[in-house]
Formats: C-alpha cells, structure tokens, sequence
C-alpha cells in the first residue's frame, strides 16, 4: 500500500508554501493590514527521507496579516494574549512541519515545483547490505546514538509498500518572544497536537540577529528543536503497523535538532527586492538510524527576486 | 589664505545656483488641496486636484506638470489653472518643470482618520521547522 497517493498535496502546500515566509526587512507590521508577495528564483528544500528527491523552488508566496490579537502569518494562526513593548505571548496553531516529507503533490499544479518529487522506495531485499533478523534488530534500535553512527552503514532500506499512513497533525501551543532590541529576539515555543496524531510535544528555541549595512538587510537564526519520542516514532517509527518483517521495526528516540539560517535582502525599488536564503538543521543520530531517513541533515535554500503587492 | 579659498568656492556654489534659486522664488505654484485623508490607513483616496501657476515674464521654454516623476502635462503657459482628479494610494509630490529643469513643486499628504498602528511580526522568516 503506497501510502503517497493517499495524502493530500494541498497540505503540502500549506506546509511548505506558506510556511516559506518572505524576508521581511521591518519587523513591525501595520495592524489590519493584508501583504502578499511573490518570490521568483531558484531553491531546494531537502527531503532526508530515503531515496526520496528534493523539492526544488520556483516560485514561493507569502501571505500575512496581522489584526489587534489575531494574526495569519504564512501559516501560523495565533491570538496575542500578552503584548508588551519588549515580550508577547501567544496561543497559536499550525500544520505539523513533518508531514511535509511525506506529501506527495505534482509541479503543474502547485506553485512549487518539484523535481520529480513522487517518492520511490526500493525493497528491503534489494539493498546491498543483508537485513539483521529480529534479534538484531532489537537490539539495533536499544543501541547508543554512537553505536548507531557507527552502525549506519549498515542500515536497512525499509520498503515503503509496507508502511501504513502517516497523518497530518494540526499543533496547538503557546509562543513567547522577547524582543531584545531592534536587532535581537528569541521565540519560544511549546507545541501539541490537538487531534490525536502522534500524542506528542515538540518546543523551539530560537535566537535571530539582524543587522543593516545601508540598504542590505541580513539576518541570522540560531536555534534548537526538540521533539518527544511519540512525535519522533509516529513519524519515522517503524512497526507491525508498517511491515511484517521485524528486521525492519525501528522506533526513534525523542529528538534534538540544532539549525542555523542566514538570510540577506536587497531593495532594489519599493516593490522588488532581491533576496537568498539558507538554512541547515543537523539531524539527531536515533533519526538517521531510522530505516527512512537517508540523509543527516536538512536544508533549504533559495535565491531570488521578492515582488509585494 | 584660508579665507581666500573659503571666498572663492562661496562665490562660485553662488553663481551658480543663482540661475536656479531666481527662478523658484519668483514661481507661484499652489495645488488644492493639499491634504487627501481616508477613514483608515491604506485606503485609496479619490480627489480632484486643482493646480494654479504663473511664471515670471522673463521665464520661457517648455514648461511641463509633473507627479513624481510621471509626466502629466506639458506646452503649458506661462499663467494657468488646471483641474485633474487622482486616486492616491500614497502621499505625491507635483512638479513645474520649465526646460527639462523642475523649478517648483507642491504636495498633497495622504492622511487617516484612524492613525496606523503597528506590532512585532511573529514569525520567523522562512522557517519551515
């Protein structure tokens, strides 16, 4: 049972598209007011799943708007309970980020292209490197994340014909910012899923520093994301849910993931500007030890043209 | 010697921007209203513009009306009125240029009722995670 023709892609959509935020140069936005802008150019957002291929950006929207207490902000739907000059604190909700690695969407359709994006699995038995049996395997997943750096290469290849579904979790959580001045902030966030997906938490922290030289706007974030062990094992765990064949079972720990982004705009009139993005996030090693996962790290990237309407 | 150069370059910036400085001072040039003011910021602004000028009788040429830096007008006369409606998303700037040279201009501020009000944006760029 292919489990890709069974999500949505409009949920990708929603998770990846509008959580691609534009870079925007002034951290106050006016109340009541809509913005929209298009970004044009070229980018890759990663997918560490195994042998699934990266989703390459064309064209990349973004939507906000921020009312009194109530904002919508590329994905993000939040009520400010506390604002201050220098700290707020909201409830908010969002789209799972995870289950963007599992959707399945075609290019001609949507406004991010993929790169032939339908993700294609090879069988266990096909893999080079002999499945352990049960035991081992057993014993595979109760291992240190140092014996499962040095095990990896040994990893199995899971077969994605067996897996069940993975679902999409709407999370509910509280967020915290302290504005520290006009160039620094820190966001907290502690986040459950409100219906019933994996029962799980995951929180953030997050450091962002930006600096202006004229016209030239960079910015830097440096943060940590954590992920408790139900949220980790409903997505890349593998059970008898998935396969019958117990050599394959694996269920993750819970899971830290440091990341740093850089980003950097040019105006070059009042509607357009130029703009390049990176971001890198180091997967934790109980994640790279899953069977689906082939990478060790995410990434996205993207240079281009920002038009706001 | 100090004075002296100081002297030399106050005299020159003076006879050069004489030409120009003359021909602003000597130019009326009014617009009405000059204020266009909309219930809440954001809000496009219709209004009927009306412009008065009169050059000097020395002043001659091509004498063209500008906003910003659109063309709006040009082969006007010395003295004139001229009424043009506008739809303002924006504060504007209009311009007499005589000669490719712009030698007056006025404003009209686009204001609200309701002042803008403005919070911290709450997410973070490009964050997927």
């Amino acid at each position: 049972m292919n489990i890709l023709n069974r999500f949505n892609p409009i949920f990708f959509c929603c998770l990846s598209i509008l959580t691609l935020g534009e870079l925007n140069a002034a951290e106050k936005v006016e109340v009541g007011q809509w913005n929209f802008s298009l970004s044009g150019g070229y980018g890759k957002l990663s997918n560490p799943l195994s042998q699934a291929d990266d989703f390459t950006l064309y064209l990349v929207p973004s939507a906000y708007y921020y009312g009194e207490n109530w904002y919508f902000d590329n994905g993000d739907l939040g009520y400010t309970v506390l604002q201050q000059t220098n700290y707020s604190v909201s409830i908010i909700s969002q789209l799972n980020a995870e289950y963007a690695h599992f959707a399945d969407w075609h290019p001609n359709n949507f406004f991010l292209s993929t790169a032939q994006s339908n993700l294609s699995f090879s069988e266990a038995d096909s893999s080079p490197n002999s499945p352990p049996d049960a035991n081992d395997d057993l014993q595979y997943w109760q291992k240190s994340p140092d014996e499962i750096e040095s095990d990896e290469t040994h990893k199995s290849v899971i077969n994605w014909r067996d897996l069940s579904s993975r679902r999409l979790a709407i999370d509910v959580g509280i967020q915290g910012h302290w504005f520290i001045s006009s160039q620094q902030s820190i966001r907290m966030r502690l986040m459950h899923d409100i219906n019933s997906v994996y029962d799980g938490f995951h929180a953030s922290l997050e450091y962002k520093h930006q600096w202006r030289f004229k016209k030239l706007m960079l910015s830097a974030h440096l943060g940590w994301l954590w992920k408790s062990r139900d949220l980790a094992n409903y997505y890349y765990g593998v059970s008898d849910k998935d396969t019958k064949t117990q050599a394959l079972w694996y269920q993750p720990g819970q899971l830290n993931l440091p990341y740093a982004r850089l980003s950097a705009a040019y105006p070059l009139t009042e509607a357009w500007k130029m703009l390049a993005f990176y971001q890198y996030q180091k997967l934790d090693n109980t994640l790279t030890a899953s069977p689906m996962i082939a990478d060790d790290a995410r990434t996205i990237r993207f240079i281009g043209l920002n038009y706001a309407f | 010697m100090r004075f002296k150069t100081r002297f030399w370059v106050g005299l020159f910036l003076f006879v050069c921007y004489l030409p120009y400085s003359h021909g602003m001072a000597d130019v009326y040039f009014k617009i009405s209203p000059a204020l266009c003011q909309v219930e809440q910021s954001g809000q496009v602004c219709h209004t009927q513009v009306r412009f008065e000028w009169l050059l000097p009788a020395a002043a001659s040429g091509l004498l063209c009306l500008y906003q910003e830096q659109q063309q709006l007008h040009c082969g006007l006369e010395a003295q004139g009125e001229l009424m043009l409606k506008f739809k303002l998303s924006e504060s504007t700037q209009f311009y007499l240029w005589l000669e490719e040279q712009p030698i007056a201009s006025q404003g009209i501020e686009l204001v609200s009722k309701t002042p803008a009000r403005y919070r911290n944006r709450l997410h973070s760029d490009w964050s997927l995670f």
